[in-house]
């Protein structure tokens, strides 16, 4: 009796609190522009390390307002620039992880000369060592006992993106229908389907990627241009006073060619890089492309060293929604910056050649490879247009040594016992699988990006799910 | 008569193969600097254009006053022969032969320029950051020309005279207090030097 008691007192105390979080305690303004609601975390819940979802509506009271959305929560900082063309509500859905998960998070607008105003939403964590059961209610259901939640949220508030479930470890189905938009359906699939290849250990035997190593010193484009600077300035300077050793030039003209040869190479010097047509942002890259089995979606992971050939200001894009594009450097603080369109950039002012290392995750609608298994034998095909190299099946399999996959190609391998890890992995050489935007300079990546395709596993269960719910939301 | 001494001085350290052979060196060290760590060496503080700064002044240390010393053939006869022959007192001889070494060392200086444009650009600095790199160097350009000159009238031999300045450049470098600016405090000691000089030879006149 006193258990029942105790465990519908929590239920109440978790349903509160969750409600409760949800909304900004109150709306904050600036010119042109208002918070009108807050959300962070999953039903107000989040956990340290962890991604955790950050939903801002806001209400735009004039026509084309510019300015900046900046959310802090511990060391981190998530900046996105909005542009709103017309009067009217609009939402935004941000994500942001800190390595502390302090108990509040700070929402800040920002418009033209207005300073930013802010709201504090207050945030929980489950209890140390607790698993995050995220229970999904209707409307109908609120009522119902929800004793074993972390959390509790309705379907149409889940988060659109598998970052925003990087904190749960189950998924608890109250609602009386399966009411899931796609987006979230989606995202909802490829997060149980991770899951499953986690749990599986699939993840952990997966090639890891590391930022590629970089000789020290200028690029060798930028090298290539100061050689031919100084060489000439050096040469020049050495012809000239031959030719005033040997008395063929005359004081006042050995003092004009001098002055001319220390312009010029001053000029040369102040226009490395930036004369005639603009030199690309080199981006040298390793890359892991993981295909998450049971969706279109693969998941995408780089690490790089972006060159910048000349002094001047830079920005790097991933086009990409919902990605994370993370620059690194000696700073605990961590900074991540999105445009108007919600996609990742950094960029700043840049010295000459200066090289600056990043890391990008995001989720492609994208997988070359397609798994078909029988009993013992597994077929792989390369039904992408990419030239693939170095194939090689995983753990359990009787294969021989590394191919080549061409568009269209496929490979056989015959399973020999249980065995974890990837299937199969290939070798891409040249750009990552997606484009950087650098503006109005171009981009010239090079690199290996590895691609791993997994056998599907068993996701965990969704609990309280029909088997038809459980169709629609993740298998 | 100035502008012929000054004339005659410059002619005759353009002439000299050793002038060209320190500017193509320091413009080479300067560039090869760059090139090699531009991105910093290690055991310095700040960014290239601060490190070139530092490392510009260690290699004018010791090249000035070779350049100064190996580039004018000074001594107490050529200064009396010449004042003899033009007339003019041996105080403005030597005080013109000083201008004209000192400027001809801030020549040799600037053709560094584009190895420390090349810097400023590597570390994202303001342009105007270059000035102040280069100001101490020039600074120490007018003091090298009064005491090449003086060391060149004190000692007869050249690897003494040039022992000599050098040694005194680098006293001066290590005397620039702390409440100073390096390049107001070498022009400084230069006009100090320079109105010592002057008087010296007015009086052994």
């Amino acid at each position: 009796m006193f258990k029942k008691a105790l465990r519908a007192a929590r239920a109440s105390i978790a349903i509160a609190v969750t409600l409760v979080a949800l909304p900004a305690p109150a709306a904050a303004s600036a010119d042109g522009v208002r918070i009108t609601r807050a959300e962070a975390g999953l039903g107000g819940v989040v956990r340290a390390g962890r991604w955790a979802p950050v939903r801002v509506t806001l209400e735009s009271l004039a026509d084309d307002v510019a300015g900046e959305l900046r959310v802090t929560w511990g060391g981190s900082t998530v900046r996105r620039h909005i542009a709103l063309p017309s009067p009217g509500t609009w939402e935004f859905d941000l994500y942001i992880r800190t390595a502390d998960a302090p108990p509040s998070m700070q929402i800040a607008v920002s418009s033209g000369s207005m300073n930013a105003r802010s709201v504090t939403i207050t945030t929980a964590t489950p209890q140390p060592g607790a698993a995050f059961n995220l229970c999904v209610v209707s409307g109908q259901a609120l009522s119902t006992d929800t004793s074993r939640c972390s959390a509790v949220m309705r379907p149409a508030e889940l988060p659109h993106s598998v970052l925003g479930y990087d904190a749960i470890d189950r998924v608890t189905w109250m609602a009386q229908e399966a009411d899931v938009p796609l987006a979230q359906r989606g995202a909802l699939s490829a997060w149980r389907s991770l899951q499953g290849l986690d749990q599986a250990g699939d993840l952990s035997l997966t090639p890891s990627v590391t930022t590629p190593v970089v000789r020290a010193g200028l690029p060798a484009d930028t090298a290539r241009l100061v050689t031919l600077e100084i060489g000439g300035l050096v040469t020049g300077l050495l012809a000239i006073g031959f030719l005033s050793t040997t008395r063929a030039l005359r004081l006042g003209n050995a003092c004009l060619l001098a002055g001319t040869a220390g312009a010029v190479g001053i000029a040369a010097a102040a226009g490395t890089g930036r004369i005639g047509a603009p030199d690309p942002i080199h981006i040298r890259h390793a890359s892991l492309l993981q295909q998450i089995p049971g969706t279109p979606s693969s998941r995408l992971t780089v690490r790089g060293i972006a060159d910048f050939p000349a002094f001047g200001a830079f920005s790097v894009t991933l086009p990409i929604d919902a990605a994370m594009l993370q620059t690194s450097g000696p700073s605990a603080r961590e900074e991540r910056v999105f445009d108007e369109a919600g996609h990742p950039r950094f960029g700043g002012r840049y010295g000459l050649g200066a090289r600056r290392g990043f890391s990008a995750e995001a989720m492609l609608d994208l997988q070359p490879l397609a798994v078909m298994s029988s009993e013992k034998r597994v077929t792989v095909s390369n039904r992408s247009a990419l030239h693939l190299l170095g194939c090689r099946f995983g753990e359990g399999f009787a294969s021989g040594g590394a191919i080549t996959l061409r568009p269209g190609e496929s490979v056989e391998a015959e399973r020999v016992m249980d065995g974890i890890g990837p299937v199969l992995t290939c070798r891409h050489e040249g750009a990552p699988l997606t484009r950087f935007d650098g503006g109005d300079r171009q981009i010239e990546s090079t690199g290996t990006t590895v691609i791993a395709v997994y056998e599907r596993r068993d996701a965990p269960p969704v609990d309280g799910l029909t088997d038809r719910h459980e169709a629609e939301v993740g298998r | 008569m100035i502008a012929a001494l000054a004339w005659r001085d410059a002619t005759i350290i353009v002439r000299t193969p050793g002038y060209w052979a320190a500017v193509g060196t320091y413009a080479l060290l300067l560039g090869l600097f760059v090139l090699i760590w531009g991105g910093g060496l290690p055991v310095l503080a700040g960014s290239a254009l601060d490190q070139i700064a530092v490392i510009q002044l260690g290699a004018l240390v010791a090249l000035l006053p070779w350049t100064a010393i190996r580039c004018s053939d000074t001594s107490t006869d050529e200064v009396r022969l010449l004042a003899t022959v033009t007339a003019s007192p041996p105080s403005l001889i030597v005080g013109v032969r000083c201008v004209v070494t000192a400027l001809s060392l801030c020549a040799l200086v600037c053709m560094g320029l584009p190895a420390m444009v090349v810097a400023q650009q590597m570390s994202a600095a303001p342009a105007g950051e270059i000035a102040a790199a280069v100001a101490p160097a020039l600074g120490m350009c007018a003091l090298v020309g009064i005491l090449a000159v003086s060391s060149a009238l004190m000692v007869p031999s050249r690897l003494g005279g040039w022992v000599l300045a050098t040694a005194a450049t680098a006293a001066a470098i290590y005397s620039v207090p702390s409440w100073a600016s390096p390049s107001a405090w070498f022009v400084g000691l230069a006009v100090v030097g320079l109105a010592g000089l002057a008087l010296l030879e007015r009086g052994r006149a």
